[in-house]
């Protein structure tokens, strides 16, 4: 990647990031707040943001993930100058372009190629540049003759498909953008990703706020997760993924920090628990190599339902296989308090080379609703090496040929 | 590589970035007035020619009813002279009175009106409030073109009232440019603002000699009239397109110094709150 040409040259650099608004707050006070730069501790803060450190360097394109309310948008509007910080530094070491919300600032007065060279005129580009690209942003909103009426007669995916047009033709060192600035139809938001694709492969530096796994896994290089106005984890996508599927089910990670994937998942809930992974690969004279996964299973109180999924995911994230005893008919005997099982995985080792994770959850069914106590995020690491041409997750025994002469279908 | 060719041809120019980036800011201050004031007039039949129909219907009807009815009349500049009437003086107070009244109320809301920029647009503030005084400062400026030909018209544009004139203009934009931050910056924290400033705006008028000449104000109140900056901004403006001079030393002075207070005021502001807007708009 085009990223590699300079790795460390740094484009933001963030500093204990916060930003808290003091509630019912009366905009007077706030003025006098302002003007006497002091606080005032009676009233009850409101923390959005609280001590975030974030750098971004070119070429690499950080993702942010975390529920409504999280905070997200409120980070990318200080890093983007718009808002700012009530602690904490921003240091910006290039041009960036901020776009939070698709149309922000759009006249519906206005025809489609005003409102497109206004936009180019709020982002910084002459009115030479701005009439360099308005061709281009033209072709991509493909609104056809609509690019010559105003606004008002546009249909709410035509705004969308201008907004986003504008946006993806801003030349900056580095992008902010929000990840719903991609709405609109199917084959159109296909479009709008190719188009990021293409800029990334150019080295363009992104800085995308998401909900979505499925965008992260595709873009992003490194993601950072922010739950209640904090940085819980910033890294590689797997461990995001994880991370944020938790808080989404509501479990509470009590470790403020996760470094990163390889570092030890403390159990946090004792009523089922693993321990001790031990993973061993054999060879096997007839196939693929046996991997056998042993480990403890140990149940703190008793549980009438236990559940136990287990699955080996790419460093992308990528659930490569998954095993989860619910879905087996004879699921997992109850536990008695202090009991401990031994549980015992294996597959077939068909992965092509790479990095994998072999991930654990434990939990328990009550009637319909199951519950999670623990989530492994890294039980036990693959480092898949072997010496094949194939490329991809698994090896499919994928064979090609070409002959002179075959006829078709022979 | 097409991609690569794009990229090189929207690279910034090379100049110093602190300055690209002003230049970047003025350009579009301008950009947004200019849009501003082609939307305001973009279903009008005749267009921007508001600008120039609008002064005039004032100026007819404060004509007729100060200058024809109550036969108010502005005196000599020196005696024997002929006496410059009613509707040039009045009219130069008028553009002033006009310009500051719109500006003053805009200047309050400036950033509530364009709250999606505020909060989603990475420009500073004072890009808003310069688009502001600039779409403000465009119908004074048709006012002052018509003020130009009357007094042509009438015969009282000399050279020296030429030469006074970018003075008195001077001198009342930089004070108005002043007062529009401060109120800028204070609007969005006083909701009240506003609505004191149009009755403020009001007073000021009948407590100036916008639409009566000093000369018929008792003495002992005169001195109290040049507490309004009206007063100031209108007389100096007289003085050089009426009776072509130059305003008077100490009010002069007043004048000045308390602009450069207001400058100061507004930059102290400027600095302190800008950053706290975005809160409460």
């Amino acid at each position: 990647m085009s990223s590699d040409a300079a790795p460390e040259e740094l484009l933001l650099r963030a500093r204990g990031i916060g930003k808290a608004y003091t509630s019912i707050d009366s905009p007077m006070s706030r003025l006098g707040e302002a003007l006497f730069r002091r606080e005032s501790g009676r009233r009850r803060k409101h923390v959005v943001l609280d001590g975030i450190d974030l750098d971004v360097r070119r070429g690499e394109t950080l993702g942010i993930m975390g529920r409504n309310g999280a905070g997200k948008t409120t980070l990318l509007a200080i890093l983007g100058r718009v808002l700012e910080p009530s602690a904490g530094t921003v240091e910006r070491l290039g041009r960036i372009a901020t776009l939070l919300e698709v149309g922000a600032g759009f006249n519906p007065q206005f025809s489609g190629r005003d409102n497109a060279k206004l936009f180019c005129g709020i982002m910084g580009l002459t009115t030479r540049e701005a009439a360099a690209v308005l061709p281009e942003i033209e072709a991509f909103a493909d609104l056809g003759e609509y690019f010559e009426m105003p606004l008002r007669t546009y249909s709410s995916g035509m705004q969308a498909r201008l907004g986003f047009a504008c946006a993806a033709h801003v030349e900056a060192d580095l992008v902010i953008i929000d990840e719903t600035l991609a709405v609109g139809d199917a084959a159109f938001r296909v479009k709008c990703y190719m188009r990021i694709k293409a800029m990334q492969e150019r080295g363009q530096t992104f800085l995308m706020v998401s909900h979505s796994p499925n965008l992260i896994a595709n873009f992003c290089s490194r993601v950072v997760v922010l739950e209640g106005g904090r940085k819980v984890f910033d890294g590689a996508p797997v461990g995001a993924f994880e991370v944020y599927k938790d808080i989404r089910e509501g479990l509470e990670r009590r470790a403020a920090t996760v470094a990163s994937v390889a570092k030890p998942v403390t159990a946090d809930d004792p009523r089922l628990t693993l321990r001790g992974a031990h993973l061993v690969e054999t060879w096997q004279a007839d196939g693929p190599p046996l991997v056998e996964l042993t480990a403890e299973l140990v149940a703190g109180a008793a549980i009438a339902r236990p559940i136990l999924s287990c699955g080996i995911r790419n460093k992308e994230g990528i659930v490569v296989c998954g095993l989860a005893t619910s879905d087996l008919p004879q699921g997992l005997a109850p536990m008695q308090a202090g009991e401990s099982r031994r549980l015992r995985l294996v597959f077939r080792n068909r992965l092509l080379p790479g990095i994998y994770f072999l991930a654990a959850r434990t939990g328990e069914t009550v009637g319909d609703v199951t519950t999670t106590f623990n989530v492994y995020h890294n039980l036990a690491r693959l480092d898949v090496v072997r010496d094949t041409p194939s490329r991809g997750l698994v090896d499919l025994d994928m064979r090609i040929s070409a002959d002179a002469a075959a006829p078709v279908g022979d | 590589m097409p991609g690569a060719e794009a990229a090189a041809r929207r690279l910034p120019p090379l100049r110093h970035p602190r300055v690209a980036s002003l230049a970047r800011h003025l350009r579009l201050a301008v950009d947004l007035a200019a849009r501003d004031i082609r939307d305001r007039y973009a279903g009008a039949a005749i267009g921007p020619l508001w600008l120039l129909v609008t002064p005039a219907v004032y100026l007819l009807m404060y004509w007729l009813v100060f200058g024809q009815l109550l036969r108010v009349g502005w005196p000599p500049g020196a005696p024997g002279e002929a006496s410059p009437g009613f509707l040039l003086p009045f009219f130069c107070g008028l553009v002033l009175y006009l310009f500051m009244v719109d500006l003053v109320i805009s200047s309050t809301d400036v950033f509530q009106r364009r709250r999606d920029y505020v909060r989603r647009a990475p420009f500073p503030l004072w890009v808003l409030w310069l688009a502001n005084l600039l779409r403000t400062a465009t119908p004074a400026a048709a006012g002052l073109l018509l003020l130009l030909v009357l007094a042509f018209a009438q015969g009282r544009l000399g050279v020296a009232g030429l030469a006074w004139l970018p003075v008195a203009l001077g001198a009342s934009l930089l004070f108005l440019a002043a007062l529009s931050l401060c109120l800028a910056m204070l609007g969005p924290f006083l909701g009240d603002l506003q609505e004191v400033l149009r009755l403020v705006a009001r007073a000021l008028f009948y407590a100036g000699p916008i639409a009566y000449p000093l000369a018929i104000v008792p003495e002992q109140v005169r001195a109290l009239m040049w507490l309004n900056p009206l007063t100031h901004m209108a007389e100096m403006l007289r003085g050089a397109l009426v009776y072509g001079q130059g305003p008077q030393a100490l009010p002069f002075l007043g004048f000045l110094l308390a602009t450069a207070l207001l400058l100061a005021l507004a930059a102290f502001l400027y600095r302190r709150v800008a950053g706290a807007v975005a809160d409460v708009v």
